[in-house]
Parts: C-alpha cells; structure tokens; sequence
C-alpha cells in the first residue's frame, strides 16, 4: 500500500506576511525528504502544518488516501523533533522517551521493553537514567529521537534536529540519522537551512523561499541542474556571468585554469583562499570576477601564484543558462 | 515564523472553555464590582440629589478636599523618605563589603510581615503621650502628619527596599570597571553608572510607595489624631455614617492617583524591560574601608530602628500597664475582656490565610497556564491578562467597597421589568467574601510570578505532548507543576502573609461573626485597649515568620532535589 503524503495548494498567513502561497508537495514513501530554504521561507510552518501544530489557512492534506487536514497533531501518529529538542528537564531519558507511551493503553511491561528497544536504537542503554542535563547536546537531540519514534509514527518530522550542536557532532550524526532512517524505512521530513545538509542526508530535496517550492528533486539534480537562479545561488556556490542580457551559471569547481600560454580567456589571479584538498582563486578580468576550486596541488605544479595571468576554460557541458541573475547576488 | 504557536486539539475546546471560565471569574471578582462602584458614585442615593450634582458637589466639599490634599502630600513626604531610606540601605548591601548583610536585610523586610497598625501601635508606645520616648523629655507631637509620615516610611520602607535591591542586583560589574579603566573616580562612577541604573527602580519604589501609603486606612487610624486623610474619611463615612454613596465618591478619589501612579509605573518599567543581557557580570564591591564604616552605621541605625519597633510592641504585648505597672505577663495574649472577640478572631484570619492561600495559588497558577500555555481565542487571552493586573491599581479601600456594593444586591433589574438573580449575593455576610477579596486584592503579583515562570519553560513542551497524543493535563502536571514548584511556593506564602495582615479590603466585608484579628486589632485598638492590639499584632508577626521561614526551608529543600534537572537548565533559560 502506497502511504505517501500530499499537500495540495497549502495557504497560511500571519496577518499581512504569507508564510506558505499555495504549496503542493507529494512526499514518497520511505524517502527522506529536506525541506531546504533561508530563514522566513516558510519551511519550519510547512513541517508545523504536516504535525497539525498549524492550521492551514486553505490546502488539503491526504496521508495515502486518508485526509488528515482537519486532524489534531494526537490523531496523526506523526513523530516530531523540536529545534529545541524540548526534552522535559525534570523527567530521566527513560522517562522521557516512554512519556508518548502512557497514554496508549500499553501494559508497563511493554513500554519498558519498548523504551529499552528506543535507547538501544539510538545508543544511550547506559544512559537511561540521566536527565537531560546531565546529557550532551548529542546524546539529548538522540533522547529526543527516540521519544518522537517510540509510539511507532507513520511519519518522522525534524525540525532543524542538528543546528544545535557542534559541527563535528553534527557531521556523525546527520549519518547516525540516515542510517536509523534507511533502516527503519520511515518516511521523514526534515526542515534545515544547510545546504550541504541536505545535500548529504537526503534522497529529496524540496528548495523554498518567500513561502513557496523553488524546485524539488534528488540533490544530483538540484546541485546540477537548478531550475532557476535562486536554486543554483543557494545551494552550493556559483558564478554568475552576464553577457548581452543572457546569463551564464558556472559552478567553482568546473571552472579549469590553466598557465598563460594555453588558450582561453586571460584573467588574473586576484586571491587565494587555501582550503586543505583544494584552493578557491578569485580571478578577474577587467570588471568581470570569477570564483574557481582548483586542487591544492596544481598551483604548486604549474606554479601559478598571487597576480599570476592565467588562462580561463569553461566548459559548455557545466554552463547553466538563465535569463537573469539572483536578487543580490 | 517559530515559536509559540499553540497546538490545536481535541480538548482546544475544553482548553479554550477553561481559559473562558477564567475571564468569566475575573469578569465577576473583578470587573463587576468595579462597574458597581462606578454606577454607584454617579447614581442618585438616599440623600436624593442626582448622581452627578452629588459628585461635584463632593468634589468641591472643603473637608474633603483638604482630606485629598492631605493625603497626597503626606503619601509623598513618607515614599520620598522611604525611598531614600530604602536606597541607602539597599546601597549598603550590595555595594559594600559591610559586615553583617544577611541581618540588615531580614531587619529591613521585617515591618513586611507585620499589620500597618502595629507600626503606630508601635510609634505610640515609643513617642505618644507616654511613650517611652516621650517619657525622657523628648515630645515630637506624633498625632497628626508626623506620626502618618513616621508609620508610613516603616510600610513602605521594605517594600521600596525590595524592588531597589532587585534592580541592584542585576547591575553589571562591567559597567563599573568600563568606567574605571576610563579614569573614573568613585563619585563620578556613582553618577553615571549606579544612579542611571536604578533610576527606574527610584521611580517604580516611589510609585508604589506613594500607592501604598495613599491608600493605607491603619496607620492613620492610630497615629493620625485629627488629622483627615481620604482612608481615614471613607472609613467614617461607610462605617460610621452609613454613606455608602459618599464612600463611593471617595473610593473614585482613591482610585484616581493610584491608577495614574500604576500607569505611570507601568509606562516607564515597559521602557526598561531590557537591560538584563544574559551575560551580566555581578558586581564584587572592593574594599573601602570608609565607606564600609558609613554603611555599617547607616544599618545600624536601620535595624536599631526595626528592633525598637517590634520591641515596643513586644514592650506594649508583655507589660501588665504601662507605664504604671511594668511587671512582665502573658495576660494580654489570652485576650480576656477585650473588644473584638480574641483569639477567637486569630483562628479566623488563620483560615481565611489558608484558604486565601490555596484558592489564591489555585486561581493565579492556573490562570497563567491558561492565559500563556494554552491555545484559546486570543480575544480572551489578552482580557484575561489585563483584568489580572488590574487590581494593581486597585487600593484595598476600593475593592472592599466595590464588594459591598455588588455582593449586597440581591438582584439586577433591567429596563422592562426583567430581572436576575445575583449570584454572589450568596457569599454576602460570609467567611468567603473575604477569600474572594483577599484572593483578588493580592493577585497581580503572584499571576505576574506564575506567568515568569512559565515564560522560562520552553514553548515546545505543549507541541510535543501534542505529537505525542498526550492530553495537556498530564503535561502539566508531570512537567509545568513540577518545574514551577518554587515559584507555586512563593504565590501561596505570599498570599498568606497579606492575607494575614491585610485590613483595607475586609474593614467593609467581614460579618459580624466572623472577624479577622487584623480587624480585631482596630477594635481594640479603638476601644483603648492597645496592650491586646500589640500583642495580636506580635501574634500574626510572630505567625507570618513561621510560614516565611517554612517556606524558605522548603525552598531549599525542593531547590536542592532539583539542582539535578536545573544546573543546566537555566544556563540554558539565561541564554535564551
């Protein structure tokens, strides 16, 4: 049985400003979804709206066939974990993540034995009986996975579950998440403004600004092939070169320098920013800047330099065409 | 687009039901009386003039208007002093390394706990006619304005002292050592860092202060002589001449300079909410021996003066007949013979407290969930949180009156010869009458506690009992409750000292079978004899530093088996 979940043309205001303009969205099964934007795009009060924390101004919500629309946050069965992961500073972890299954008629036994299965899940059996304070931000974001997954929801929701902690942490859990996601195959939807989050964790990527869905695709068809400006400027960095009102898009890392005497455009090497594996050279020519990802090794190779001339090659296959540039970009 | 949107239910009905009774009590307790009042000094009376004429004609009464006049000047004389008096202490304390903080600061909040009447009690017994004071050849005249200013100072002191030391408190050592690297010196940082600073505070004291004082019926009961002040003038007017109508007129003019003190208050605290950055540094005063000295005299002087107050009524409580018979006794505790019906009276201002304090704490905490936690129409939301700070701007006198008015009509008629039933007029005459004016005349201040508290929980938790099909009741139960525990024992305490001592609201209310010791004071008081007055008085001190210190223990109690689950917590609340 197919339960995938649909949001047909979803409306929600707060007084004068639209936080969501008619957004339709068909969730598959099992996949983990992102919901990738800048903040105010109106990604967090999407995911408020599949929990039923929100109600939409207009739009249906169906769950597989079923519409749940109208349905309180109780009735849906949908795990969600805050921002802020909310965990209950006076309960223990155990507490915490059996605080969802008192309520469900369930025998103590069962809970205890469920609780147990949730904290070996997300590896914290040793830690059952602390409270969040006395846990890490890590160990505290997994407690608040755990409480979201154990009534067994049909669907995950995540709203910025990682922003919290520190970029290493976060690094091995964005993988722990994807692991735990593919083998339980709950379907999730996760809200973040991390582009390369995203990238990495999702099999979809559902990009938003001002309240509405900017492009939706696998992130190899985001990253490649963005469907406008804004996409291709928000995710990953671009080049914008303007030619006689057409545009063309070139991502850093296709862009191919060469010492002066190949053929190519001439440019300068204005700057150089060393990134470990590989090297950002700002290069310019005349009033036209241009951002290109070199390895580290080649400069030393082809002894290219601060104010060095170089040569320039685009390759048609990795240009983008577009009729305009970003606002702001 | 985070942040506090409520969830929507199953029970938003039932939430929103609740949040809806809750007005409807305020509406009733609150805004009803109110209403009363004010038809009531515009309407025609017994004395058959229109309700208008009547009201100018009050208005332009010379008595009254010299009792008005009185009063304001008084009010300021006293808060000014009491301000003044408060910020040298409060300086002491934490701006010195003074020896002996802890003794000056339960010495200064010690009057907190006492009945106004047992400030002039005390006054008389130390520079009445013969005081003992007095008695040494030192005559200051104290019945008039001087003894008024005197008792006055000792009411409001701590309570300017309070809301002072808060504001010193959370000043930042930064500040201090900024201007110190900048080649400040010690008067000028003065100047421009800690009077700037508390420059709100100065002004929020002296607000409630002059309030406080303006509306205060004890003090100037016992020390006032022939000295008319609006308090002392309703009392007559209602009690003494039967007056209702006249007494509403007062009540209005009560009304007016506390309401035009509560807003002024309100406006320039609503400027200066944000000054607290998570990050302030306290300030560790240095060494300055000088200064040490001043302060260390200046405290001395304050906690003598405290001590001699409560040991003048001790003095009055234990003494057989002063000044002829100066022999020790207990005799004046057993309350034989005297007017207003003894111990009997303490019993009943015990249950009053109890009950004020758990019906008070009841309505304050669960009004604050309701009004901050729960997703009900915002409509009710918000005239919910407005009629609960109301009764801030109201004096006691006010509501006590405006009780009177609409607790003793039997029926509300309506043009056309409909007419309904009032349903309070049942409390009339009863102990209960009293709890609803007590509970309403000291409510602002635990909801205000209530809803900081539950400001400091994370607005999530309500999402994720949601999500997890958990009905709210239980989250607040298991998590609200439990987390805002100190902050329920501080509503209760402080519901039941000020039920204890208060007398403004219940003069007009108690029946005749049931009088609160506070009252019973008066009557003794009134019928000369004052050594069982002080020695009630000495009793709800006595009662109130019991439950104060009960409190503080279970405070520490509760505190110690959470620093568990707050260590971290509130780091985090700081942060936020």
């Amino acid at each position: 049985m197919v339960r995938s979940l649909r949001l047909i043309e979803i409306c929600k205001s707060y007084g004068p400003v639209k936080a969501l303009s008619s957004v339709s969205l068909e969730v598959p099964q099992g996949r983990f979804t992102c919901l990738l934007g800048p903040s105010g795009c109106g990604k967090t009060t999407l995911l408020r709206a599949i929990a039923g924390l929100e109600k939409p101004d207009s739009g249906r919500i169906f769950l597989g066939s079923r519409e749940i629309t109208g349905l309180p946050p109780s009735a849906r069965g949908f795990g969600v974990v805050f921002q802020s992961y909310a965990l209950f500073p006076n309960l223990t972890a155990r507490e915490n993540i059996a605080y969802g299954l008192g309520s469900r008629g369930l025998n103590p036994r069962t809970i205890q034995l469920r609780v147990l299965e949730m904290l070996d899940l997300v590896g914290l059996k040793g830690e059952a009986d602390r409270y969040p304070s006395q846990l890490s931000g890590g160990q505290q974001q997994r407690v608040a996975l755990a409480r979201a997954l154990a009534p067994a929801p049909d669907l995950l929701l995540l709203d910025e579950p990682l922003s919290a902690l520190d970029a290493k942490v976060r690094m091995n859990l964005r993988r722990e998440l994807r692991n735990l996601q593919e083998r339980l195959g709950i379907t999730t939807v996760m809200v973040t403004h991390d582009q390369e989050e995203a990238l990495s964790i999702a099999d979809e990527v559902v990009v938003m600004k001002d309240g509405q869905i900017m492009q939706k695709g696998s992130p190899l068809e985001i990253y490649d092939r963005p469907a406008n400006p804004f996409v291709a400027d928000f995710v990953g960095a671009i080049n914008f070169l303007e030619d006689e009102g057409r545009v063309t898009a070139i991502r850093p890392e296709h862009v191919r320098v060469f010492p002066e005497g190949k053929p190519g455009f001439q440019a300068e090497v204005r700057e150089i920013e060393f990134r470990g594996a590989s090297c950002r050279l700002v290069l310019g020519s005349g009033k036209t800047r241009l951002v290109a990802d070199v390895p580290a090794s080649l400069l030393k190779e082809k002894g290219i330099g601060h104010g060095c001339p170089v040569r320039i090659d685009l390759p048609p296959e990795h240009c983008i065409s577009f009729d305009s540039v970003p606002v702001g970009a | 687009m985070k942040g506090n949107h409520r969830p929507f239910g199953t029970d938003e009905l039932c939430q929103a039901a609740l949040a809806g009774l809750f007005l409807a009590l305020l509406v009733l307790f609150v805004f009803a009386p109110l209403s009363e009042l004010f038809l009531k000094a515009f309407s025609e009376g017994d004395d058959g003039l229109s309700g208008f004429g009547r009201f100018a004609g009050t208005l332009s009464d010379p008595a009254l208007r010299l009792s008005f006049w009185n009063s304001l000047w008084v009010s300021m004389t006293s808060s000014s002093l009491a301000c003044g008096a408060a910020l040298l202490t409060a300086l002491s304390i934490y701006r010195t390394r003074m020896p002996g903080k802890p003794l000056v600061r339960g010495l200064a909040l010690l009057p907190l706990f006492a009945p106004t009447m047992m400030h002039g009690i005390a006054l008389v017994y130390l520079f009445g006619n013969k005081g003992l004071v007095t008695g040494l050849g030192w005559n200051i005249g104290l019945y008039g304005p001087k003894g008024i200013v005197l008792a006055e100072i000792l009411y409001v002191f701590p309570q300017a002292f309070l809301i002072l030391s808060a504001a010193l408190e959370i000043s930042d050592r930064r500040l201090y050592e900024a201007a110190e690297t900048l080649g400040a010196g010690t008067l000028k940082r003065f100047w421009t860092v800690t009077l700037p600073g508390l420059r709100y505070a100065l002004l929020n004291a002296f607000f409630s202060g002059f309030t406080l004082s303006f509306t205060d019926f004890g003090a100037p009961k016992v020390v006032g002589g022939n000295f008319n002040v609006l308090a002392t003038d309703i009392y007559k007017q209602v009690i003494g001449q039967q007056n209702l109508s006249m007494g509403a007129v007062i009540g209005l003019l009560l009304l007016g300079p506390a309401v035009a003190a509560f807003l002024a208050e309100r406006a320039v605290s609503g400027l200066h909410s944000a000054t607290v950055s998570s990050n302030t540094v306290p300030v560790f005063p240095s060494k300055n021996p000088l200064a040490e000295f001043f302060a260390l005299s200046w405290c001395s002087l304050v906690g003598i003066l405290s001590l001699s107050v409560v040991g003048a009524v001790l003095v009055a409580a234990l003494v057989k007949v002063w000044p002829y018979d100066l022999r020790l006794t207990l005799d004046h505790f057993l309350f034989r013979n005297v007017a207003g019906y003894g111990l009997e009276s303490y019993k009943n201002s015990l249950f009053i407290s109890v009950v004020t304090a758990i019906l008070g704490t009841a309505a304050a905490f669960g009004g604050a969930y309701l009004v901050e936690k729960t997703k009900s129409p915002r409509p009710i939301r918000e005239a919910a949180r407005f009629l609960a700070l109301l009764p801030l701007a109201l004096p006691g006198l006010v509501i006590g009156l405006s009780y009177i008015f609409l607790f003793n009509r039997p029926a509300f008629e309506f043009p056309g010869g409909f007419s309904l039933k009032n349903p309070l007029h049942v409390l009339y005459g009863t102990p209960w009458i009293l709890v609803a004016a007590n509970i309403v005349h000291f409510f602002s201040v635990p909801f205000l506690t209530a809803v900081t508290a539950m400001r400091r929980l994370d607005p999530a938790f309500e999402s994720v009992s949601a999500t997890l099909g958990v009905p709210l009741l239980k989250t607040f139960r298991r998590v609200t409750l439990p987390l805002c525990f100190p902050a329920l024992l501080e509503i209760g305490s402080y519901f039941f000292v000020n039920a204890m001592v208060t007398i403004s609201a219940v003069v007009f209310l108690y029946p005749p079978s049931f009088k609160p010791a506070a009252l019973a004071i008066v009557n003794m008081e009134d019928a000369g004899d004052i050594a069982p007055a002080a020695a009630m008085s000495v009793l709800l001190l006595v009662t109130n530093i019991a439950v104060r210190a009960a409190y503080g223990l279970l405070t520490q109690r509760v505190k110690k088996k959470s620093e568990l689950w707050l260590g971290k917590e509130r780091k985090e609340y700081a942060a936020a």
